[in-house]
């Protein structure tokens, strides 16, 4: 062998792809390598091995027209026959306690609501300048695809969720401003009103 | 609007084409030259285009890690569209485009974990206890790789992508049909791009 195998050589001699002859010439030179040559070889054998930690499975079709679709559900939905609003149930601000519901004493609100969704609950704490941290509980009416949810101030949105399997979210740090808050599962799109402000 | 490829070309290419509308000045850049920092650029601006790209780059990624820690394919599901939908609520405070890997990493496998502490509450502490062992143990290397292919980018991130990343290891042949390229180009090709990974992986 007249010179030092290069990069792609010595790759496709550790990949078995060299023929017979040319195969024992690398190996011969290799064993009696310079260093630079053997730091390469041990670094193809590395990344050979590392690649395999972990192969890249394709999701499903549906899932991956789902995480497409996100993007303008969050931003622009299509206004459809879809959309309905929830109704409000409870606003701590406006009611005096009632059995089963929460009291934040003069820090937080507890808003509650019915929809075609089922009801969901907001607790609202005081965050950040200007903001408010969100934790809710989305109590889900029969099979549930996951439930994406999108709060929106004058119509931007502001912050983007996604409630767990067990219905419930948690969202820190939304601007006070957020004035809608949209629920999405499958094609059922729900609208309802907010008022986040802490008094 | 430009008719673009997607970042996994398939033997039927025309059920994989893209939609990005062309910025002014007809300067957007070829897909394979699109880099992380410019599409989430595009997507700051709500272009859908760019988010189709995102997502067709990185869906196997967020997926493969919502399995390997140890989920089935529902929860897996569930973990990326979650992971999905807060890189959409982050998109403006992500601070380093250039490692948006690791950032979908890191969040899905979080997402990962709580999803399998909520279900480890209904097993019994028998399937917990084997369950515990950390399922990727070279999670350090796994991101480190990642990263670099993203900053590799291009045709480079993805054929080393398809050459070595993917389960099935398609033969050299398949792999020409894809990239539209002739199969003893392969594998020159594949060394000068795994050359540079070792570049940039080396000055990291």
């Amino acid at each position: 062998m007249t010179g030092r195998p290069t990069f792609t050589v010595l790759l496709d001699w550790l990949e078995g792809r060299l023929d017979g002859a040319r195969a024992a010439e690398v190996a011969a030179y290799v064993g009696a390598a310079d260093e630079e040559t053997r730091d390469r070889v041990e670094w193809i054998r590395d990344f050979l091995h590392d690649a395999q930690l972990m192969p890249l499975v394709q999701p499903p079709a549906e899932l991956s027209e789902r995480l497409r679709s996100a993007f303008v559900g969050f931003h622009s939905p299509r206004e459809t026959d879809g959309w309905t609003d929830a109704s409000m149930l409870y606003d701590t601000r406006t009611r005096p306690a009632a059995v089963g519901v929460r009291s934040f004493g003069d820090d937080g609100v507890h808003l509650a609501f019915d929809s075609r969704l089922g009801r969901f609950v907001l607790e609202v704490a005081p965050g950040g300048p200007g903001e408010v941290d969100l934790q809710g509980l989305i109590m889900v009416d029969g099979e549930d695809p996951g439930i994406d949810l999108a709060f929106l101030e004058h119509g931007s949105l502001r912050r983007a969720a996604r409630a767990g399997s067990d219905g419930r979210f948690d969202v820190p740090g939304v601007p006070a401003g957020v004035d809608e808050l949209w629920l999405t599962s499958g094609d059922t799109r729900v609208r309802a009103s907010l008022d986040l402000r802490l008094r | 609007m430009t008719l673009l490829k997607s970042e996994r070309p398939t033997h039927s290419p025309s059920q994989n084409v893209l939609q990005m509308p062309r910025r002014s000045g007809g300067d957007t850049p070829a897909v394979e030259q699109v880099s992380d920092s410019e599409l989430l650029r595009r997507c700051r601006a709500r272009d859908a285009g760019a988010w189709d790209l995102l997502v067709s780059r990185y869906e196997r990624l967020v997926y493969t890690v919502a399995l390997r820690n140890g989920l089935g394919a529902e929860d897996a599901a569930d973990v990326t569209q979650s992971t999905f939908v807060m890189l959409i609520d982050s998109l403006d405070r992500i601070r380093d485009d250039e490692k948006l890997a690791s950032w979908l990493m890191t969040v899905a496998r979080r997402q990962a974990w709580r999803v399998r502490n909520l279900s480890r509450r209904s097993v019994s502490l028998d399937d917990a206890a084997e369950g515990s062992e950390d399922p990727l143990a070279d999670w350090a290397t796994v991101i480190a790789l990642h990263d670099a292919l993203a900053t590799l980018g291009g045709t480079c991130r993805d054929l080393l992508l398809a050459l070595y990343f993917e389960p099935e290891n398609p033969s050299y042949a398949e792999i020409a049909q894809r990239f539209g390229r002739s199969i003893g180009g392969i594998g020159p090709l594949r060394g000068r791009c795994l050359d540079k990974l070792r570049g940039i992986l080396e000055e990291e």
